[in-house]
């Protein structure tokens, strides 16, 4: 009986010793992911950890875009694939709102035809905030603002208007004397 | 003649069309970026299945149109089908869409479509408004982690640690246990590895027997003490051979068997903490 009791209270020491470490270990991160978006906000370039929390890599974003090194974003993005839905909507939407910025400085300076595929690649963002978060508002707001300077033409399709997945399917080939591919 | 009349008749009756049952979107009312859930369902023949294969894939439908996902439900007879759009068509004034229908197909290879459905787009911002930087609202705030929860996690956790060191502190009479009165065989063990002469070791291991037994504990009681305490029968002989020792030493009688006290009292000791 009494051994049973400290085998007992062995194991819930052990459990309670490990809960301790992991969770001591998610609060330091927690800390260190903090002062990393802290910094960030306030326009201090910090590196981040290996696995840090997706809203430091949401911070980070935000950084770059505003500072339009779309480039390294891009590297960031496939980090926040599993993150929340409002903070990979919102990464996607800073990244938009950087290539709006610079399609409207195309503009100013009068080459409408370097502004165009910068607008394009933002309404493209702008679809990737709204598919990972549909009521992402201020995406909408964007997106259609976005529209009003390139409209969105329907796609050339080769032949008919129906969309192609909806042609009934030819899966068997028309090779003559092999009925439905049977020998 | 007759066969020919058979002949018509045969795909009908083959080919009876399930019956579908939709709950479509409102038809009034989508922004751009709205979602759409269209509910379909539909009454199978029995033995027949919806292909899995045939559904329509999620995908960019038209240039204005997304089909987010697509999930089916099936039981025996019946299909529960819920299709989620996303509406992409930046309207300048409310205008009607149409979403088309998506053939698909049955396992006993009847084709059939699940039916499509009309909404009205309405535009977000009115006509008049410029499109210029000025309009475009800014860039989303930076937010912080919410550490609330896992800062309660660890207090919880350094709380439940404490508390159970506590308890195996107790059960072992560490410090500041280590006078417990319900361990005297452990007080005992530790007295004696500092205590110098066998006669002092002895005394202060028959005062734990008496402590442990509740009253004088004499060579003549053990039997009664180990039915009551049966965790001590794996001893039963030490602890004769040094109540013989111990009279041995007191009346000088009989001959004194050699008996480990320090050894004895520490594996009571182990026994009393639950170590052995």
């Amino acid at each position: 009986m009494r051994r049973l009791v400290l085998a007992a209270l062995a194991l819930a020491l052990l459990v309670s010793g490990a809960s301790f470490v992991w969770s001591g270990y998610a609060v330091w991160g927690n800390l260190k992911d903090n002062a990393a978006i802290r910094a960030l906000a306030e326009g201090y370039e910090v590196a981040l950890r290996e696995d840090a929390d997706p809203h430091a890599i949401h911070a980070r974003i935000l950084f770059l875009a505003w500072r339009d090194k779309l480039a390294e974003t891009q590297e960031l993005l496939p980090r926040l694939a599993d993150g929340q839905a409002d903070l990979r909507s919102d990464a996607h939407f800073a990244i938009a709102n950087a290539r709006m910025r610079s399609g409207y400085d195309h503009i100013e300076a009068g080459s409408f035809e370097d502004a165009t595929p910068e607008i394009e690649l933002a309404k493209s963002a702008y679809r990737e905030a709204l598919r990972a978060e549909p009521g992402n508002r201020d995406a909408k707001v964007n997106l259609e603002l976005a529209m009003r300077l390139v409209r969105d033409l329907p796609r050339p399709l080769a032949e008919g208007e129906e969309d192609p997945e909806n042609q009934p399917r030819q899966l068997w080939t028309d090779l003559p004397g092999m009925p439905r591919g049977a020998p | 003649m007759r066969w020919w009349s058979l002949l018509v008749l045969l795909p009908a009756v083959a080919q009876a069309q399930p019956e579908i049952r939709t709950d479509n979107p409102h038809g009034y009312g989508w922004l751009l970026g709205d979602e759409l859930v269209q509910r379909i369902e539909i009454d199978l023949p029995s033995g027949v299945t919806l292909d899995r294969a045939s559904l329509p894939r999620p995908r960019a439908v038209d240039y204005w149109l997304d089909l987010r996902s697509i999930d089916l439900q099936e039981t025996a007879g019946h299909a529960e089908l819920t299709l989620r759009w996303q509406n992409f068509y930046s309207a300048l004034a409310p205008d009607r869409r149409e979403v088309p229908p998506s053939p698909v197909r049955l396992s006993d290879g009847t084709e059939m479509s699940l039916p499509g459905f009309a909404f009205v787009a309405a535009p977000l911002r009115p006509i008049t408004d410029q499109s210029s930087p000025a309009q475009l609202l800014p860039d989303p705030p930076f937010r912080l982690i919410q550490t609330g929860r896992d800062n309660a996690a660890l207090a919880i956790s350094a709380a439940a640690f404490l508390c159970v060191l506590i308890a195996i502190g107790w059960t072992q009479a560490w410090w500041p246990f280590h006078r417990r009165p319900a361990r005297p065989f452990t007080r005992a063990a530790r007295s004696i590895a500092r205590l110098r002469g066998p006669a002092l070791q002895r005394r202060a291991l028959h005062r734990a027997l008496d402590a442990s037994f509740n009253r004088v504990l004499i060579s003549a009681d053990l039997p009664q003490f180990l039915a009551a305490r049966p965790e001590y029968q794996p001893l039963a002989d030490r602890l004769d051979g040094f109540f013989r020792a111990s009279d041995a030493a007191f009346f000088g009688t009989r001959e004194a068997p050699d008996v480990s006290v320090v050894a004895l009292s520490r594996d009571l000791a182990r026994i009393e903490r639950g170590l052995r």
